[in-house]
């Protein structure tokens, strides 16, 4: 059996904001956040919560579903923009406060939306290439950290979240082609500068939204050799209500059931927003036959995407 | 050709926000049309690609592209 997804848990911090405190912080209307931005509530860790402790609740979630993996974890792969530390890397701190053993190959990813499909593709190529049998793919972001209190334009809209993937060969979905993208001369789309805050150019993300990422999701039918119709779910970055709804108007697929939005109740997550949407999806069975296409882009700018099977098990 | 500008712009704009009914020239998009701006982005991209132009970020104000008629100047200025 090939390498894949075998559980999903997530965590996400106590504090959180609601759209009514988010709509009257920034006076904005409350029909404006619900419904363009499509956030209702945004989690804040805490003050001295770091992306280390969120991605070990992650994972401790994951080890109370699977107490049969911990002591066979070989890999964990930690894709964080805001790590605890410049350096040591944030998987190092993982390792430790998980008290796992010393033989395990541990290391960080520093991606951010796309994060997650990057990850899962470096993970199980990882393993595969290693002859390992469970590895731990785990987003993690603190956002809020790096976020000023009065920007209207991110404040209302990231989230603090962690997601632990597990990854081994018994897998409920399993990824088939990749493709991956990255346009470094946006790079200042969305940056955090030395001593400032998170910085967004929202026209310039919509752009790429609107443009490059609707190309890319045609690719990624393409090279798997499948059309829009044969997809069951579109799991896309949870960017914002108005970006789900350009790219979904760009691909033709404008209101279509088939594309989950769970931004309401989580915020946007950065790369954790794929997983815990996954999770959402309460019908997915390994012997379901279903095609989930997920897509991750942002930051970069980067972007990839893949098609999950839940291969029909004979 | 301001005329071919604006019946483009009506279609944009009923993409855009199809609440609204009828296009007066001297509307402001934001206080006469409601757009949000979200809705603002999401008009101006839709300005660029069907006009092949390019709108830079200071020419989006109150005084200028924010009104309609000093969108389709601008517009007509830029294919010409």
């Amino acid at each position: 059996m090939s390498v894949g997804i075998e559980a999903i848990e997530y965590y996400l911090p106590e504090r959180f904001m609601t759209s009514g405190d988010l709509a009257s912080n920034f006076g904005f209307d409350i029909q404006f956040v619900e419904e363009k931005i499509g956030v209702r509530r945004i989690y804040i860790a805490g003050e001295n919560e770091k992306t280390s402790d969120m991605a070990v609740a992650a994972i401790k979630k994951l080890f109370e579903k699977r107490p049969d993996i911990k002591e066979k974890i070989e890999v964990i792969a930690v894709c964080t923009q805001t790590p605890d530390y410049q350096l040591p890397h944030t998987s190092a701190l993982v390792q430790k406060k998980l008290g796992l053993g010393m033989d395990i190959a541990c290391f960080d990813i520093g991606l951010g939306c796309s994060g997650f499909v990057y990850g899962l593709s470096v993970v199980k190529a990882f393993m595969e290439e290693n002859k390992m049998e469970y590895g731990i793919l785990v987003t993690a972001e603190t956002y809020s950290k790096i976020i000023d209190e009065k920007d209207k334009n991110t404040k209302p809209l990231f989230s603090d979240a962690a997601a632990a993937t597990l990854i081994g060969r018994e897998p409920y979905l399993t990824p088939l082609k990749f493709t991956f993208g990255t346009n470094g001369n946006s790079y200042e789309s969305l940056i955090v500068r030395s001593s400032e805050s998170l910085f967004m150019d929202g026209r310039g993300i919509f752009e790429f939204v609107a443009t490059v990422v609707p190309d890319d999701l045609k690719r990624c039918l393409e090279i798997n050799s499948l059309k829009i119709g044969d997809i069951d779910y579109f799991v896309f970055h949870q960017a914002s209500n108005f970006m789900l709804d350009t790219l979904s108007k760009k691909i033709g697929v404008a209101g279509d059931h088939r594309v989950l939005k769970c931004l309401d109740r989580f915020g946007n997550t950065v790369s954790s927003s794929i997983p815990i949407a996954l999770d959402t999806i309460k019908d997915i069975s390994g012997d379901g036959g279903l095609k989930i296409l997920i897509s991750g882009f942002g930051v970069g700018l980067s972007w990839a995407s893949t098609i999950l099977s839940t291969l029909r098990r004979t | 050709m301001s005329d071919e500008i604006y019946k483009k712009i009506e279609q944009i704009m009923k993409d855009v926000n199809p609440s609204v009914k009828g296009l007066r020239k001297d509307a402001n998009l934001r206080k006469d049309l409601e757009l949000d701006s979200l809705d603002t982005i999401n008009f101006f991209f839709e300005v660029e690609s069907a006009f092949g132009i390019k709108i830079s970020e200071e020419d989006i104000t109150e005084t200028s592209l924010l009104r309609l008629k000093r969108s389709i100047e601008y517009i007509n200025k830029k294919i010409n």
